[in-house]
């Protein structure tokens, strides 16, 4: 009988040996436990819509066009002070995609007070040549002339643009030393914490709001910047600004 | 009943590995460990540096370097079907446009700049004349998608490939499935330019010790290491490095180099230092082509160099250069023509 019990042993090791690396692979982060991350995007705090024309907080008007940029690095942090990250994780938010505007990550714990998250893409995917993806060059968020992310872009049309076709072009990116246009993002969710439900879904709204690129930090005019297409002081300006346009909506614990 | 026992271990022990061999198998089908093709070995001549291009990130394959070169010589990744990457990198010019001072793309459109010869580029860091492009792999989206040179969008691009059963195959023998996206176009480029290796020059061989120098190139490279070779460094014939090597701006096309990436003022008018591997086929030269010949680059640095505030030191007193040192020079630099690549057969446009 020993000799069975010997040989079944073995069988589950060498089973368990042999299959646990898949399942590790398959599901970095499994559990029962998911989060609906939605990004509401809004001018004035009325939802976005392309094509609409709007008043930035300098009475100039403009129409927008486009408007997208990139979530990575996703921290949720529980109030003990322990956290879960979501490494490899990009994604692309566009205004003129809803099914880019949510998304439900799959989480091992259920009680969150805080979340962080990179606005833009970290360096060493700056650097590291072709992604997938949302980081796929295809997507048009990458600078091909002078390699970099583009890592949030407005477009739109104002009459106060002095630019070719009353253009306004905000492309922002750069990530070396001194012009940096990375930024990280921490939202508080103490006064209505996430707690998820075993076996369910809780939903984490959060608005953007556009008029922040405006003036979140500094005070940045159409007229006098029509177009910031490449890395440099204007885009980190511009980098500053709309790090302040994240705020909490709601959480809804189903 | 031993004999049972014994039967029952073994039986359940091959049963063990089995499931045990099954379940790793699975692991070699995940997209990390799958491994299709016929492996194509990357070979570092003797006595190179260390390649700066990361092989573990693109593995080589025969099935990977063919589907490069067909898209290589593919005028669908241009807008209007007739600008593939071997329009402006052709062959018999080591890769460079022959007798085209700059570039032109789609719409009769011209560039800015002189098609640079394409070889041993596993050794660059830093690509384009202004050192722009981070990754070899990301160097093909500046063409494809620049109005003035293949004018395409890459969206455009892999549309178009995925339309055609046979590149849906190629992408499938190469990468495993039929999936087409930028990062497979753009690593099995990689694969076609990487093995673009240049070494089988008469000075390769020379420093082999197959062949041996007549006296003008004896005498051509003495002096070439006297004075040249501190930026075209053996055995790549560049150093990789930016410089500004007193040619004055051109007005028309107000090119200031480096300094369009860095935005840095010492960067003004910096060019990458070109290889002067298979030079006697890459006229005209200059990052601009104004130099039609060997003997107009030389007097260039003999006499016409214009300092500025990023001259660089070593050619701002000029390079004092007589007629016959010149005559010995371009005598060695000829012998820098790798003839085996500018007919092999492996590197031109796929039957």
């Amino acid at each position: 009988m020993k000799k069975w019990a010997f040989s079944i042993i073995i069988l589950l090791t060498l089973v368990y040996w042999g299959c646990q690396k898949e399942v590790a692979n398959d599901v970095p982060v499994s559990g029962s436990y998911k989060l609906k991350v939605t990004f509401n995007n809004t001018v004035g705090g009325q939802p976005m819509q392309l094509g609409a024309t709007y008043t930035n907080p300098f009475a100039e008007t403009y129409t927008l066009t486009a408007f997208r940029y990139y979530i990575s690095n996703v921290v949720l942090h529980q109030s003990n002070g322990s956290n879960v990250s979501l490494s490899d994780f990009y994604h692309l938010v566009d205004q003129a995609d809803a099914g880019t505007q949510s998304f439900t990550l799959p989480l091992t714990q259920n009680k969150f007070t805080r979340i962080t998250f990179t606005l833009g893409v970290d360096s060493v995917r700056n650097v590291s040549g072709t992604q997938t993806g949302d980081l796929d060059p295809a997507k048009g968020m990458f600078w091909t002339w002078n390699s970099g992310y583009i890592m949030a872009k407005l477009e739109a049309n104002s009459p106060v643009s002095p630019a070719a076709a009353n253009k306004i072009e905000w492309h922002i990116g750069g990530f070396k030393t001194g012009e940096n246009a990375i930024r990280q993002i921490s939202l508080d969710l103490s006064v209505n914490p996430i707690e998820i439900k075993n076996n369910g879904t809780s939903d984490l709204l959060i608005n953007a709001e556009a008029n922040k690129w405006f003036n979140g930090v500094t005070d940045l005019k159409i007229a006098e910047n029509p177009v910031c297409a490449m890395p440099g002081l204007l885009a980190t300006k511009f980098a500053d600004n709309y790090s302040k346009m994240f705020s909490i909506a709601g959480v809804n614990n189903n | 009943m031993k004999k049972v026992f014994t039967i029952s271990v073994c039986t359940t022990l091959i049963f063990a590995v089995i499931i045990f061999i099954a379940c790793k198998k699975n692991d070699v089908s995940s997209p990390n460990g799958s491994l299709p093709g016929t492996p194509l070995q990357f070979v570092v001549p003797a006595g190179w540096p260390a390649p700066q291009y990361n092989f573990d990130s693109n593995r080589l394959t025969k099935e990977g370097f063919e589907l490069g070169r067909k898209l290589f010589y593919d005028g669908r990744l241009s807008k209007d079907g007739n600008v593939p990457c071997a329009s402006c990198h052709q062959q018999f010019a080591a890769f460079a446009t022959f007798d085209h001072d700059l570039s032109h793309g789609v719409n009769f459109r011209l560039t800015t700049r002189n098609t640079p010869g394409l070889s041993n580029l596993a050794w660059v860091k830093d690509f384009m004349w202004d050192g722009g492009i981070n990754h070899l792999d990301l160097q093909p989206l500046a063409p494809i998608t620049a109005t003035n040179e293949m004018g395409e969008t890459i969206a455009g691009v892999l549309a178009k490939l995925n339309t055609d059963a046979t590149y849906r195959q190629m992408f499938k023998a190469a990468f495993g499935d039929e999936t087409i996206n930028t990062q497979r176009m753009t690593k099995a480029l990689s694969q076609f330019v990487l093995m673009m290796v240049n070494n089988n020059s008469k000075y390769d061989k020379v420093k082999r010790g197959e062949a041996t120098f007549n006296l003008a190139e004896g005498l051509g490279y003495d002096i070439f290491k006297a004075k040249c070779v501190s930026c075209h460094t053996e055995p790549l014939f560049t150093d990789n490095t930016f410089r500004n090597n007193g040619m004055p701006i051109n007005n028309n096309l107000k090119d200031y180099g480096r300094m369009l990436i860095t935005r840095n003022p010492a960067d003004s008018l910096k060019f990458r230092v070109p290889s002067l591997r298979n030079v006697e086929w890459t006229a005209p030269y200059g990052h601009d082509g104004r130099f039609n010949n060997l003997d107009l680059v030389m007097e260039h640095y003999r006499s016409k160099v214009v300092n500025g505030a990023t001259t660089d030191p070593l050619v701002k007193n000029k390079i004092p250069l007589s007629n016959y040192e010149i005559g010995q020079i371009k005598a060695f630099l000829y012998t820098l023509t790798d003839t085996a690549y500018l007919n092999g057969v492996q590197f031109s446009a796929p039957r």
